[in-house]
């Protein structure tokens, strides 16, 4: 199998069939990505098409530090951006820690959690979370990059990586109880 | 209620701030074995700590599905490409 950053290279030279396999081998993930940021079909299409047209135009802009897929979900996270730019609501309160995690029931007793968690679930749970850790958990548990690759992505220091990481996922959790308790 | 208990030299609240760096493997392996012995002699951290993991391991389990008609999606996708690969 050719490698990600040897069809980059052949794109750069105008190898179109190069291209279209590096297509077939990301369409997926970013598919996937834009629509559980955008939670909208036709949002997550545009910047699906967005990603790989300015990806074609723009190879040459590749420096090759990190991945090529990470190259390509950073393109996908600007077009559902400059979707969503000028429609962020209020800055949400920053609870402490120690906040969120008595939502996501540290200190309950007994905690529901215990039980199997369903798929359905964790869907429902993750639908309800903001854009920003949406695509945090998105990028480092479901398509598995490392925190190293989220922070360059992302454009932040890997401790302030980490410490979204973490509230990001306690989030998450406390929506899972919330699923679990009907609200 | 915030947990105030201090165990195996750490107090839940120190628990609670290092969880995913502990998940992860993230902190010293001084650290990790704080942590664990906190966990172990703490009931309430050891029953959040399995919580949280089960719930991160949820998100990571299986393979994730393709929401949404995605193959008309990629054909119109592969249409539009088409058009931008001849032209370039």
């Amino acid at each position: 199998m050719i490698e990600d950053l040897e069809l980059l290279s052949q794109t750069v030279c105008g190898d179109a069939g190069a291209f279209e396999v590096l297509v077939l081998r990301h369409r997926e993930t970013v598919w996937r990505f834009a629509r559980s940021l955008t939670r909208d079909e036709a949002a997550a299409e545009d910047a699906l098409q967005e990603t790989f047209l300015l990806a074609w135009r723009n190879a040459a802009s590749f420096r090759g530090e990190g991945s090529a897929l990470g190259w390509l979900l950073s393109i996908a996270r600007h077009a559902v951006y400059q979707q969503h730019r000028g429609r962020a609501g209020e800055p949400e309160r920053l609870e402490s820690l120690a906040e969120l995690g008595e939502a996501a029931g540290w200190g309950a007793d007994p905690d529901p959690l215990d039980a199997l968690v369903v798929k359905d679930e964790v869907e429902r749970a993750v639908a309800r979370l903001s854009l920003e850790e949406r695509e945090l958990l998105l990028l480092r548990e479901v398509e598995g990059l490392s925190n190293e690759e989220c922070a360059g992505l992302l454009g932040v220091g890997l401790p302030a990586l980490k410490s979204r990481l973490h509230r990001a996922r306690l989030r998450f959790v406390a929506h899972l109880r919330g699923e679990r308790h009907g609200h | 209620m915030a947990i105030e208990r201090e165990v195996a030299g750490l107090r839940c609240g120190e628990v609670l701030t290092e969880l995913s760096d502990y998940l992860d493997g993230e902190l010293s392996p001084e650290r990790q074995a704080q942590v664990a012995a906190h966990l172990q002699d703490c009931d309430v951290c050891e029953r959040f700590g399995s919580a949280f993991t089960i719930a991160i391991q949820s998100l990571r389990q299986g393979e994730p599905s393709l929401p949404g008609q995605v193959q008309t999606v990629f054909e119109r996708l592969q249409v539009r490409l088409a058009r931008s690969l001849d032209s370039r």
